[in-house]
């Protein structure tokens, strides 16, 4: 290829080839406009790989350091940071406190006010577990909401089952200090677990103690307590049944039929809380002095109902539910329910205002 | 020692962009590019020897390619003399086989002075001195456009792809007069009238502004000889 040279310097020469291109070549003595057929070419190709491979070699750097500086990071988080075991003492505070691998407090949560009352009093954070568990104990201690003697339940839990027995033999060993009884559990507390106080209906379901305390109540208040037991049918047709709250001696007991009261003592609710507009039988309520039992009023079959229909001839018909309606044309067969609901007197449950 | 090291640097990077400032480097380390040379060929290189200009180009390129990553200029320059020159060498040694027209068998008359001369010297002599006339005229002119032939070197086209790019975009200015006259007027490059023009990607053409400058140049009225030397890239455009 021929090149025309187009500009000489001392070091070099620039030279046009036949394709238009420029290029740098070696000035061997030659002159501006003069014809050259095989000059010294500058090359630049070995230039642009040396700074590729330094560019690779600045991000291959970068990329270590960062390598390094996320590994660090990393096991400084694993170390300090991050939850390897969760003990939750159940008392009233209902705190549970994560620990790190080195068995230090790193975050404490609670679900009761107390509990982040206490959480925010003490400073905790970063205190050994023992240390912290016996602080949080003797803090519920000086507030009054554990007594001395009272049973404290501790749930240990954790992903590493070595590093929770060990901790759990940790606070077997040292909680036990506090004149407290402390058992301790493997996994997560409930919701409801509290403080048992050594009381001697301890042991009595909650519902029953409600009852009690409502039995009570009603007495402070001279009004009967309302029959939160279940009656129990009479074993024999002609049995009395006994309501289960002492019933007033001074009440006198209505004449009523024995078949119908048997029947109606089985329709009662079974065991749910009566709701606060039904009272008792009127059997029940005590009478104030003076006043004269009233026997209880049946309900008046002909009694015309609050809503009627008007039939053919423009005389007033109750109305009736559909299949009641049918039975009362004859066109279905009366359920034996609804027999038995019709010849119930209705007068078990009045309402408060009617009394 | 240090002080001599950063001006060296200095100089070097100054000489990077500025071709004066370059020849100037490259007088005031003669010495130390004619002892690299006699390194290589064990005696004391003469001016008129080849191996002392391609240390004097070795010792350019090493200006324009050196880095701090480098280490030390001087021994960096050293080294690219002597690949330089180990390169030049083995190109020679190829062509070893060939006799050179100045060997003499009997020691008074040369091969040359055997062989008939066909070239017309005179006519040679003055179409070159016309080529440099064009050349002159066409320095000046580019220097109204701000560019010199070491930025067109610069900014020249490295691959075929890219060269065929810029050679379709000259052509097409060649084919649109106008183009050309605005172009001659404003004293700025067509981009975006080439880009519609060719197809072309402008960020191609963008990137070789000033190469584009010299060739628009050169396609305007006056400048024969140099047409004549790029018709095969101009031809490409009469098959267009």
């Amino acid at each position: 290829m021929k090149y025309v040279v187009m500009q000489c310097c001392k070091g070099y020469a620039v030279l046009m080839d036949e394709e238009s291109k420029f290029v740098f070549a070696a000035n061997q003595g030659f002159e501006v406009g003069q014809i050259i057929i095989n000059p010294v070419i500058m090359t630049n190709d070995r230039n642009d790989n040396r700074n590729i491979t330094a560019v690779i070699k600045v991000i291959a750097a970068a990329a270590a350091c960062v390598a390094i500086i996320t590994g660090m990071g990393y096991s400084y988080y694993a170390q300090n940071l991050k939850t390897y075991s969760v003990v939750t003492i159940t008392s009233d505070s209902a705190i549970s406190m994560e620990l790190n691998k080195t068995g230090k407090v790193i975050r404490l949560t609670s679900d009761t006010d107390y509990g982040k009352e206490i959480i925010e009093k003490t400073d905790i954070k970063g205190m050994d577990k023992l240390t912290a568990a016996n602080e949080i104990l003797q803090t519920e201690i000086s507030d009054g909401h554990i007594s001395n003697g009272d049973t404290v339940d501790v749930y240990v839990s954790g992903s590493d089952t070595a590093k929770t027995d060990s901790l759990r033999t940790e606070l077997e060993n040292e909680l036990p200090k506090l004149d407290l009884k402390v058992n301790i559990h493997d996994g997560k507390a409930g919701k409801h677990d509290k403080v048992k106080t050594p009381e001697k209906d301890k042991d009595i379901p909650l519902h029953e103690k409600n009852k009690a305390e409502n039995i009570k109540d009603n007495k402070n208040d001279k009004a009967p307590a309302p029959p939160v037991t279940t009656a129990t049918a009479p074993a024999h047709k002609h049995d009395e049944v006994k309501p289960a709250v002492s019933e007033p001696a001074a009440a006198p007991v209505p004449p009523v039929n024995a078949d119908k009261e048997s029947l109606n003592d089985k329709k009662e609710p079974q065991g749910n809380p009566v709701p606060d507009e039904v009272v008792p039988p009127v059997a029940d309520i005590p009478l104030i002095e003076g006043e004269k039992p009233v026997p209880p009023q049946a309900p008046d079959m002909n009694e015309k109902p609050a809503k009627h229909d008007k039939d053919d001839t423009g005389n007033e018909k109750p109305v009736l539910p559909h299949h009641n309606r049918e039975a009362a044309e004859g066109n279905a067969e009366v359920p034996l329910k609804e027999q038995v609901h019709k010849e119930l007197p209705k007068t078990d449950f009045v309402k408060k205002e009617d009394i | 020692m240090n002080s001599e090291t950063h001006e060296i640097i200095s100089r070097v990077n100054l000489a990077k962009t500025d071709s004066g400032e370059a020849d100037k480097l490259i007088s005031d380390y003669m010495p130390f590019i004619k002892a690299e040379t006699a390194k290589f060929l064990n005696r004391s290189p003469d001016k008129s020897d080849d191996e002392l200009s391609i240390a004097m180009f070795a010792f350019y390129e090493a200006i324009r390619n050196y880095s701090k990553l480098r280490g030390s200029f001087l021994k960096f320059a050293a080294m690219h003399i002597k690949n330089r020159l180990i390169d030049n060498y083995r190109r020679e040694k190829r062509n070893s086989g060939n006799v050179s027209l100045y060997t003499s068998d009997d020691e008074k008359t040369e091969l040359i002075d055997s062989i008939s001369d066909t070239r017309d010297d005179y006519g040679e002599i003055e179409a070159r001195e016309a080529t440099k006339q064009e050349i002159a005229e066409l320095s000046v002119q580019m220097a109204d456009f701000g560019v010199s032939f070491t930025d067109i070197a610069d900014n020249s086209p490295k691959q075929q792809r890219t060269l065929e790019i810029c050679g379709r975009a000259v052509r097409y200015a060649r084919n649109n007069p106008t183009i050309l006259e605005d172009f001659l007027r404003t004293k700025r490059v067509p981009i975006a009238a080439l880009a519609e023009g060719t197809g072309a990607e402008r960020k191609t053409l963008e990137r070789h502004r000033k190469y584009l400058v010299a060739m628009l140049l050169i396609c305007t009225n006056g400048y024969e000889i140099m047409r004549g030397h790029i018709m095969q890239v101009l031809k490409g455009g009469e098959n267009n």
